[in-house]
């Protein structure tokens, strides 16, 4: 009856903490492309789950830059944001800088992004920036 | 296009069945609205006496070619929601615009579920009436006489992403334009949806805006727009709900209110604070005061129906839950027992807001207690706790009389008055927070747990961190000689929130105000005698709770007895109420409530033969234009029972004892018109002046046609001519012996009461005209 009530016990905490888990858990982001549109390059982000379309902001950052203009969507279930960034700024970002998005602002040069990428649902870390993406 | 549909006091009517569920749900708001509780300060969220109508107006999709100032790229819909008063008759009334926040444009008909971002909206579509979302607060705003305008901003939400500005230009515009549109019905435009319907009924001086969420920036922008276009309209009063704050735009000279819900899921880190922040002292002269308020267990969302989830036909969110914070929060959680269900959080919405609105454009101070700090039970219609709210309140500058600012670094050693300011103990003091140069006050929180930070570039909201470690340990400000008078205040304020990472988890704080006066008296209050704002900041939600808001603490200084309030040297914080603890603090003042120091007051001063001089002694702020209205509670000298004057004499028939009011008007320069009455008995004794011998003066001619001639008199004599009723139909002091008798008093027997420095007499007056 003992080992019963601590069988229980074990489930009930399991569920419970992956409950918390499964909500805490942040979809994987990845930069799927980028075009030329007009005078900014449109840099695509797809996640499998649809990103938050709410009052908040989504931002990008990428070698002290920041770019918080952008279209946002769904897809077949799946969240799309495109980042439009004027075609002169975009050619002069630094090749190999990491690239994080976050959903509300965060003073990049303040922060430790990659710790708050890790830690936050609301922080992306994309990987490394290439200009080689706009040929994707 | 319109549609119009009548709305009863207690009921409403809609023609939309799945909005049953919010009938119902406005049903128990009403309800509750009724049940008026006993407290000090009169409830402003109860149902008004005006029945409600709300109609609806559409004039197209993209109607709107919106100018240069705008800076968008395409029209824009003119579309939205009106509830007014269905007397308008008895108007004009103030006038609210309300704009709601980013959210979805359109829902699939078929599947609601699936949304576009496509204006207008595609077919097989309907547009989501985000500016409906407002209307359970409308019905009751309006049913106390204000015209209550939701505008919808679809075509804006479509774009304003992509935009440089976020569109918040064009949300300003936007509402100007509407503002536009409603002057024009007003006035000379009938060819509009409502014809005649408004014109002639809306105060267009007395206006009063609200934005949520990306709205609440561009009602910012709007006032500012208002303001550049030389304020063709009188925007007295400025909410901004759960607001965001991208550029770091503010107003100042308008009253401001600005709502936090801590629960946020959607603007996390309650950036909307900066728009109090950032004007408290950036205009020396801003008269207008600002207010902050803290919903505790409110999110972003619930705010608005349309956002609401079940409450609207597609889409909506719990933002807290759905945006992936832990539904398991102990204090934010779904079902945490602190978290405000949407009943609650609209309850709250409509009292604070009503409060604001009546305040600033009704002008009904008495709902001011509750803005201001100074009564801090939440009143019966937001079905709040105090545990559930917070105020925060800065003076006009008229009103207070900072003591330290703590907006420098220099202030952790000489206060904003240049007195010295001292510690003893204390677990390494300093200024932070602000940003700049400053240091972090604590460096291990994120953005979203300490909303007031400053940044390296932008200004935030500086602190003086205190922590102690033992009961004897204190902070004190001096005051200066020149600034030791404070009796003209009422209160001692100063905003403060626990330090949460440098105190025990779970723990409220508390510690103790002193006043010390110039002769070393001492007087003592427990912060937690007068206020609950020293809490330990709940939720375990990482990377944003707990977070470090700002609430003012409010202590009377009538509650500091023993001292002399004229000469107050000191204010000492002294933490003997725990071993340990933490507090950050700032805004250190002395201040007054929104109507001042306004206090009726005066004197009387009785002369011979009843001749009583009243002496003024209202308190007022310096600068105030003031009126004054006596009444002698002589209600038989007619006329003359009234004064404007500011000292006025009045001369009693006999001795008796009088009831003496004085009404004081006071026209504040923060736009509100105050008023205080004092009414106070005068007694006046029997003077004993000797009857006189009729002999010694003598009427002529007797009967009188238009004028007498009273011989035996002199020039400070003074006659009061009775009639039969005992009314007083003259009263003069005959500077000259001649007296003219007004047409205006009928023919008839009067008694002449002639009193001289030697005595009275009463003679028989026939009057023939």
């Amino acid at each position: 009856m003992r080992y019963l009530a601590i069988f229980i016990l074990c489930l009930g905490t399991g569920i419970f903490r992956t409950q918390i888990a499964a909500a805490q858990v942040k979809a994987r982001s990845e930069i799927s492309g980028a075009r030329q549109r007009d005078g900014d390059i449109a840099l695509t982000i797809t996640c499998p789950k649809p990103f938050i379309n709410g009052n908040n902001r989504y931002i990008l950052y990428t070698g002290h830059k920041e770019f918080g203009r952008y279209e946002i969507s769904r897809k077949d279930g799946k969240g799309v944001i495109t980042f439009l960034i004027p075609k002169d700024e975009f050619n002069h970002l630094a090749e190999g800088s990491p690239v994080y998005m976050t959903y509300g602002h965060v003073e990049a040069e303040e922060t430790d992004m990659e710790a708050l990428a890790a830690s936050s649902h609301r922080c992306w870390s994309l990987g490394k920036f290439s200009r080689s993406v706009l040929k994707k | 296009m319109t549609s119009q549909q009548t709305i009863h006091a207690g009921n409403q009517i809609r023609n939309q069945a799945v909005v049953i569920h919010v009938v119902l749900l406005l049903i128990l708001f009403l309800a509750t609205r009724y049940h008026a509780e006993a407290q000090g300060t009169p409830d402003p969220g109860l149902l008004g006496t005006h029945t409600v109508i709300k109609a609806e107006y559409n004039l197209g999709d993209l109607s709107y070619t919106p100018p240069a100032a705008a800076m968008f790229p395409s029209n824009m819909e003119e579309r939205g929601c009106v509830h007014y008063p269905s007397d308008l008759a008895s108007g004009p009334f103030p006038v609210l615009i309300w704009l709601h926040g980013q959210h979805d444009v359109c829902y699939e008909i078929s599947n609601d579920s699936s949304f576009t971002s496509v204006w207008p909206c595609p077919a097989g579509s309907a547009p989501i009436t985000s500016y409906e979302g407002y209307d359970y607060a409308s019905q009751v705003i309006a049913s106390h006489g204000y015209v209550v305008i939701s505008i919808s901003a679809n075509a804006i939400n479509t774009l304003s992403n992509s935009l440089p500005d976020y569109a918040m230009n064009a949300r300003g515009v936007l509402m100007q334009h509407h503002l536009d549109l409603w002057n024009g019905w007003n006035t000379t435009d009938t060819t509009g949806p409502f014809g005649h319907t408004f014109v002639g009924r809306l105060n267009m001086k007395k206006v009063g805006t609200m934005g949520h969420s990306r709205g609440g920036e561009g009602a910012i922008y709007n006032a500012n727009y208002n303001a550049s276009l030389g304020s063709p309209y009188g925007i007295k009063a400025v909410l901004t709900l759960a607001p965001v704050d991208f550029y770091r735009h503010y107003i100042n000279g308008i009253p401001l209110l600005d709502i936090s819900p801590y629960c946020d899921g959607d603007v996390s880190d309650l950036e909307g604070v900066h728009y109090f922040d950032d004007t408290r002292y950036n205009v020396p002269t801003d008269v207008a005061p600002k207010h902050h308020i803290l919903f505790m267990g409110a999110n972003h969302d619930f705010f608005n129906t349309v956002w609401t989830p079940g409450s609207y036909v597609a889409g909506g969110a719990d933002d807290w839950a759905d945006y992936g914070w832990n539904p398991f929060d102990p204090h934010c959680g779904t079902s945490a027992p602190s978290r405000f269900d949407t009943t609650k959080e609209k309850a709250a919405y409509i009292t604070y807001a009503s409060a604001f609105y009546r305040l600033y454009l009704g002008q009904e101070t008495q709902f001011a207690p509750i803005l201001e700090v100074n009564d801090i039970v939440p009143p019966a219609s937001s079905t709040l706790d105090s545990a559930d709210v917070y105020v925060t309140y800065h003076a006009g500058y008229e009103d207070r009389l900072d003591v330290n600012r703590t907006n420098a670094a220099a202030c952790e050693t000489t206060n904003t008055l240049t007195g010295s300011v001292t510690e003893t103990g204390i677990v390494g003091p300093e200024i932070c927070g602000g940003g700049l140069t400053l240091p972090v006050c604590d460096g291990g929180l994120v953005n979203n747990q300490k909303p007031h930070r400053g940044t390296t570039t932008l200004a935030g909201l500086a602190q003086m961190k205190l922590t102690w470690s033992d009961t004897t340990q204190s902070y004190e400000n001096d005051v200066p000689a020149t600034n030791q008078d404070v009796s003209s205040y009422q209160a001692l304020t100063f905003r403060s929130c626990v330090n949460f990472p440098e105190t025990t988890s779970g723990i409220d704080n508390d510690f103790t105000v002193q006043l010390i006066d110039s002769a070393g008296n001492t007087a003592s209050q427990a912060v937690s005698s007068h206020s609950h704002a020293l809490f330990y900041e709940p939720g375990t939600q990482a990377n944003d709770l707990p977070k470090l808001v700002f609430n003012t603490i409010r202590i009377p200084l009538n509650s500091f007895t023993s001292v002399n309030l004229s000469k107050i040297r000191h204010i000492r914080f002294k933490f003997n109420k725990s071993a340990t603890g933490a507090v950050l603090i700032s805004d250190l003042a002395f201040s007054n409530p929104v109507c001042g120091n306004l206090s009726a007051a005066f004197t009387d001063s009785i002369g011979k033969r009843y001749k009583t001089f009243f002496t003024n002694k209202t308190a007022y702020t310096s600068g105030d234009s003031l009126a004054y209205l006596w009444n002698f509670g002589d209600a038989a000298s007619g006329v003359l029972d009234t004064s404007t004057a500011v000292n006025p004499t009045h001369i009693y028939p006999t001795h008796n004892s009088y009831t003496v009011c004085l009404y004081v008007k006071d026209f504040r320069k923060n736009g509100l018109t105050c008023t205080d009455t004092l009414c106070q008995s005068v007694v006046l004794a029997n003077d004993a002046i000797p009857e006189l011998a009729p002999g010694n003066i003598q009427i002529i001619p007797n009967p009188a046609k238009d004028h007498i001639q009273i011989t035996g008199t002199g020039p400070d004599d003074q006659l009061v001519l009775v009639n039969l009723y005992g009314q007083v139909v003259l009263k003069t002091t005959m500077t000259q012996p001649d007296v003219a008798l007004p047409a205006a008093i009928p023919s008839g027997v009067y008694s002449a009461v002639i009193t001289t420095a030697n005595g009275r007499t009463v003679l028989k007056l026939v009057i023939n005209h």
